[in-house]
């Protein structure tokens, strides 16, 4: 009966030795990642972006330049597009170009939409989007530009600043 | 009597095996395209010291967030680590990055008994999170775990 004793706490013995040889030490370190607001934007011009109007035609239903700006966008927040002049009105250039001719004359909108945003010294949004990087469908589109002077100022050359501004929503 | 022994015996297992992890300062920005589309590496971030007395080792790696944060919106895979210096003949495998998950991962392996404490320094990668994280601040840990082979 003695013997039989023995036997069972060695082997029992011999089990709890070879269990240990599975568990570990672990030690953890930290670290942070300090995630920061971030948007960059890209404008690509695809073309020539000067306007010649010659004839009434084209000054009064406008002249349009499919696809005249590229758009890349990688922002990791929600991001608004925004166009606006820096001056009120076109400058003129040269002795001929006495007319004020106003920024609204000029329009934008994004490629396959169907209206124009006048431009305007005062910001006016033109696209809003996720976050993402370019390839994100949404953050990479076209513009179309769109001129239509009318027939209400003299004729000249004339030039102006447009500025795009993207900022987080 | 018998009992006794089998104390004894755990014990001298849990002293066999030791680990000990030194690190530089482990605070990253991500602030720059470069930061977000490429890769970092900071070299020598760890220095892990070790012995086994009594059979060669696994060393596992993994991360865990820290419990204030929702799993599904933090990086899912910001780190690797692959060893910078080994002072023993190790596979050539662990010289290559290997990504910390959220499940342990063998980041070295080593056949024999450490009889003294050796050192193997490691560097950490950090890969690129891409745009799709919100701006945030977030704490991990790095574990890193050593068992007897």
């Amino acid at each position: 009966m003695k013997k039989i004793f023995i036997l069972i706490t060695v082997f029992s013995t011999f089990l709890n030795g070879r269990l240990s040889y599975g568990q570990g030490i672990s030690q953890p370190v930290s670290a942070r990642l300090s995630v920061k607001s971030f948007i960059s934007m890209k404008i690509n011009k695809s073309q020539n972006i000067d306007f010649k109007f010659n004839s009434t035609e084209q000054m009064e239903q406008g002249i349009t330049k499919p696809n005249a700006f590229n758009v890349e966008i990688k922002t990791n927040q929600n991001w608004n597009l925004s166009v606006s002049s820096l001056t009120p009105n076109f400058l003129a250039l040269g002795p001929d170009s006495q007319t004020l001719l106003p920024s609204s004359i000029l329009g934008l909108r994004k490629s396959n939409t169907s209206s124009f945003i006048s431009v305007a010294q005062n910001p006016v949004s033109l696209a809003t989007g996720g976050r993402g990087s370019s390839t994100n469908g949404q953050n990479q589109f076209n513009l179309d530009l769109k001129a239509t002077p009318g027939l209400n100022f003299d004729g000249g050359s004339f030039t102006l600043v447009v500025i795009f501004t993207v900022s987080p929503q | 009597m018998l009992i006794n022994v089998s104390f004894v015996c755990n014990k001298v297992h849990a002293q066999n095996l030791t680990l000990s992890v030194q690190s530089s300062s482990l605070n990253f920005d991500y602030s720059k395209e470069s930061d977000f589309e490429t890769s970092r590496t900071i070299q020598k971030a760890f220095k892990l010291t070790v012995s086994s007395r009594n059979r060669g080792i696994f060393i596992y790696g993994r991360i865990q967030p820290s419990a204030n944060v929702l799993m599904s919106s933090v990086p899912q895979n910001p780190f690797g680590v692959k060893v910078n210096y080994s002072p023993v003949t190790i596979s050539s495998s662990y010289f290559q990055p290997r990504n910390l998950t959220f499940s342990d991962i063998t980041v070295l392996a080593y056949n024999s008994r450490i009889t003294r404490p050796i050192a193997f320094d490691f560097d950490l990668i950090l890969n690129p999170i891409g745009y799709t994280i919100a701006p945030e601040n977030y704490d991990y840990s790095i574990i890193f775990t050593i068992t007897e082979q």
